[in-house]
């Protein structure tokens, strides 16, 4: 009883979703029978519009209304036929176990691994630095084969890998060619190829690579947390100027006057004044000024080491760089299409 | 004067083929003063003249020369002028931090000649000099001197002594000079004393090339 009322709603759900999606009034008509738990008019209406020629989204509706209404009518046999050719137009089409009864759910599954099928194949929107990053390709086998999965794209046709796989298989691809170049920009497939005791299928999906220059890395001036240092400081002020010109104008000057001739006059004596003078005060006036800077070698050699780290890793982002301006950075972006 | 300026144009020359080596020269202003025999002659004058340099390593030379017109001092019996023209070279080496030892050359000649006697000698001193702002230096000097006389006579304790400040550009191109140079000779002409001294102070202004 319960299974019944969530089939029902299921059917509330699902079934004007499903009816705006066709055209063809046969299966329309189909639907609608199903809709009203008329299971054996909509198996029979499907079965119409299946044999008068339903094409695209319309014959698979046509499946999914026969097999699901045989399912019903407890029609194993039937039900079992019709989910096949359904799992073979739409591998991923299966029914949502919350939304469906149970007998549905198991006619569905015991169909499906009776067949070979791939399905959900997938690539994800990724992107990376060919080479150095990759993009994951999914998909699932109904049953365990072996899987061979291709790359086609432009002058491109690599096989990934092959291997066997129970449900299901992933495979990285870092989207470089076989000679390891980055394959050129485009619009490539994924070939997923499964094949088990002469049953196979394949699957495809269709997207595009996009390729940029990678960004190089900017050289540094500095180094976070290591500032450079003054490489001279003002020493504090003192009285050295004035005592050496005192000194020198002491010296000379007072030579000159004791060893000088007292007998031959002292005309001479104003300009030596004059000139010690002058000495003098040039030695008060660079004592009073603010003295000049003089060299810290404790930070002269630290700057000196700081430089050279810098210098050391712009060398490093330079060969870096270079090693950038080969690489490119791909996007990968999977578009609509491919095939089953 | 033409020695002067020769010195001058020498030293110019030398600066354009050792540009890696200190030159400079200083045009300057000469103010000199000189006493012989007592107070007998005594001769105060104002004139003008140069002095230049060269640096090389710790080597150095050093010219200067100078004319003045002197007059005789309004308390001798003297009347005309005299012009004076002399002409100093020292060749330096740094024998230690801040001190050079010093040799060279010096004449002056003296017009009318036998004014007073014109006098060469050879100097042999010492010379220290400090740093003692960026911008500012002083120095201090002094020789024994090996003098000869034109006029004959014998010389016995003879030297000089100089001192001189320099305050200008950090690098030499811009400055101003002062200096002066004191020097007495005790000469001795037929075992009668005749010392004489002359003071040269100079005010220069230094251009680095």
């Amino acid at each position: 009883m319960r299974r019944s009322l969530v089939w029902m709603a299921a059917l509330l759900v699902a079934g004007p979703a499903a009816l705006a999606a066709q055209q063809n009034p046969t299966v329309i008509q189909a639907q609608q029978a199903y809709d009203e738990i008329d299971y054996e008019q909509s198996a029979r209406l499907a079965r119409q519009a299946i044999d008068g020629g339903a094409s695209g989204r319309d014959v698979i509706l046509a499946w999914q209304i026969a097999a699901y209404s045989y399912a019903s009518l407890g029609m194993d046999a039937q039900a079992d036929s019709a989910f096949k050719e359904l799992i073979f137009l739409d591998p991923s089409a299966e029914p949502d176990p919350l939304q469906f009864a149970p007998r549905i759910i198991s006619a569905y599954m015991n169909a499906l691994a009776a067949v070979l099928v791939v399905r959900f194949p997938s690539i994800e929107t990724t992107e990376f630095v060919s080479g150095q990053g990759s993009a994951e390709i999914g998909f699932e086998l109904s049953r365990p084969a072996r899987a061979r999965v291709t790359i086609v794209g432009p002058g491109v046709d690599i096989q990934l890998d092959e291997f066997l796989v129970q449900r299901r298989g992933a495979v990285e691809w870092n989207a470089l060619d076989g000679s390891g170049s980055p394959v050129p920009p485009g619009d490539y497939e994924v070939l997923i190829e499964a094949e088990e005791l002469g049953n196979s299928s394949i699957a495809a999906v269709t997207f595009a690579v996009r390729q940029a220059p990678v960004d190089t890395v900017v050289h540094i001036d500095r180094i976070a947390g290591f500032n450079y240092l003054p490489e001279d400081e003002v020493p504090p002020r003192d009285w050295r100027p004035l005592g050496v010109a005192g000194l020198y104008a002491g010296l000379s000057t007072g030579a000159a006057f004791a060893l000088s001739d007292a007998g031959l006059g002292d005309n001479w004596r104003m300009p030596i004044i004059a000139v010690s003078t002058t000495t003098l005060l040039t030695g008060f006036v660079m004592s009073l000024r603010r003295p000049d800077p003089v060299p810290v070698p404790g930070n002269i050699q630290y700057n000196a080491l700081l430089r050279e780290q810098i210098a050391r890793r712009n060398a490093e982002i330079a060969q870096e760089n270079q090693t950038r301006r080969r690489q490119v950075l791909v996007t990968i972006e999977p578009r609509e299409g491919g095939f089953q | 004067m033409r020695r002067v300026l020769t010195t001058v144009a020498i030293l110019a020359g030398a600066a354009t083929t050792a540009s890696a080596q200190t030159i400079w020269v200083a045009p300057a202003a000469a103010l000199a003063s000189y006493q012989e025999r007592g107070e007998q002659v005594q001769y105060d004058g104002f004139g003008f003249g140069g002095m230049g340099g060269f640096n090389f390593g710790r080597l150095s030379i050093e010219a200067e020369g100078y004319i003045a017109t002197m007059k005789p001092d309004d308390e001798t019996t003297l009347t005309d002028d005299v012009k004076f023209k002399q002409m100093d070279v020292r060749v330096g080496f740094d024998i230690v931090s801040a001190v050079t030892v010093q040799a060279g050359l010096s004449g002056r000649q003296a017009d009318p000649e036998f004014s007073v006697p014109d006098v060469g000698f050879i100097r042999i001193g010492l010379k220290s000099e400090q740093a003692i702002a960026r911008i500012a230096r002083v120095w201090v000097r002094g020789a024994y001197l090996i003098p000869k006389f034109n006029t004959g006579g014998d010389a016995g304790f003879a030297f000089e002594l100089g001192l001189g400040t320099y305050i200008g550009a950090a690098s030499g191109r811009f400055g101003a000079i002062v200096q002066y140079d004191f020097t007495r000779i005790d000469r001795t002409v037929n075992a009668v004393d005749l010392p004489l001294q002359l003071m040269v102070a100079k005010f220069g202004l230094q251009l680095g090339l």
